[in-house]
């Protein structure tokens, strides 16, 4: 039996899908985002059977790692709102994803447009402490990705 | 012959990454237009001949399904060929889209084969080149 949390999976398919070769899942201590360089976060919320979001959260050479690798062309070569645009969609493709592994096609959800914001360290702090976030390590790239679920009021 | 398609997405990378997979698939594309939002790709729509429409469903301004509906209550384009290239999974979404024209579904990421059987589906296969 397969016991793996359907974030972790669909995170896993979605980073090698998306030409990452070495993809390790770590422990927030080994995920070492280097505190001298900007942290970006992509995200993507939904509304239906309950309200929640999903994030991922990396630094700038994994952008670019990305987008090099769907665009197959070099790092130098893409502007930086291509390597935003590409980690925008990863927040999208991921929550899409995400949301059939986990709730199967009967239920559906209103799904936001992925939103990529540059966010301050005190951020990644509060990733732990939310039920569901995984750590990994893509190619010698640090990301964070989580899901949470908002209480109803 | 070559076909004339609208790919409507607001992500630039994936309209780039679609357009490279028309090439794998070895679609011939004649112009290949672009738009950002629903909106904007019912203004392509009135700018030239456009044989099938790539559609994503979560987008700003005007998402796809929007799109779909502005398309269908239109004379001109009421019978275009739209394909839906997105992540979304749920069954009644997809069946709400079917009942509403779209001819064929593909979830992203989308590969060179599932473009080639979509082209199949929605026009009859790849034009032969004399």
């Amino acid at each position: 039996m397969n016991n793996e949390h359907p974030l972790k999976k669909t995170a896993l398919k979605v980073l090698e899908d998306w030409g990452m070769m070495l993809v390790d899942e770590v422990s927030k201590s080994e995920a070492q985002f280097d505190q001298s360089l900007p942290l970006y976060m992509s995200w993507v919320e939904m509304k239906g059977a309950f309200e929640g979001a999903v994030s991922i959260i990396s630094q700038e050479q994994f952008l670019k790692t990305l987008a090099g690798n769907l665009l197959g062309a070099s790092e130098e070569s893409l502007s930086d709102e291509d390597a935003k645009d590409a980690f925008r969609e990863m927040g999208n493709v991921l929550a899409g994803n995400f949301l059939t592994e986990a709730y199967g096609t009967d239920l559906s959800f209103d799904v936001t447009p992925p939103q990529v914001n540059e966010i301050p360290f005190s951020e990644l702090a509060t990733l732990g402490s939310r039920p569901v976030s995984f750590y990994f390590v893509a190619d010698e790239l640090p990301v964070a990705i989580s899901f949470s679920i908002r209480e109803r009021a | 012959m070559s076909y004339n398609v609208l790919l409507v997405d607001d992500s630039s990378v994936v309209r780039k990454v679609l357009k490279k997979t028309f090439a794998l698939a070895g679609v011939p594309i004649g112009k290949l237009v672009e738009a950002e939002n629903g909106r904007v790709g019912l203004d392509r729509l009135g700018e030239g001949w456009i044989d099938v429409v790539f559609l994503d469903i979560n987008m700003p301004v005007m998402n796809g399904i929007e799109f779909v509906r502005a398309v269908r209550a239109s004379e001109e384009h009421r019978h275009l060929p739209i394909v839906i290239v997105s992540t979304e999974g749920a069954q009644d979404r997809i069946d709400e889209l079917r009942a509403a024209g779209v001819k064929h579904y593909l979830r992203k990421p989308v590969t060179p084969e599932q473009l080639a059987e979509a082209i199949q589906e929605v026009l009859g296969g790849l034009p032969s080149h004399e």
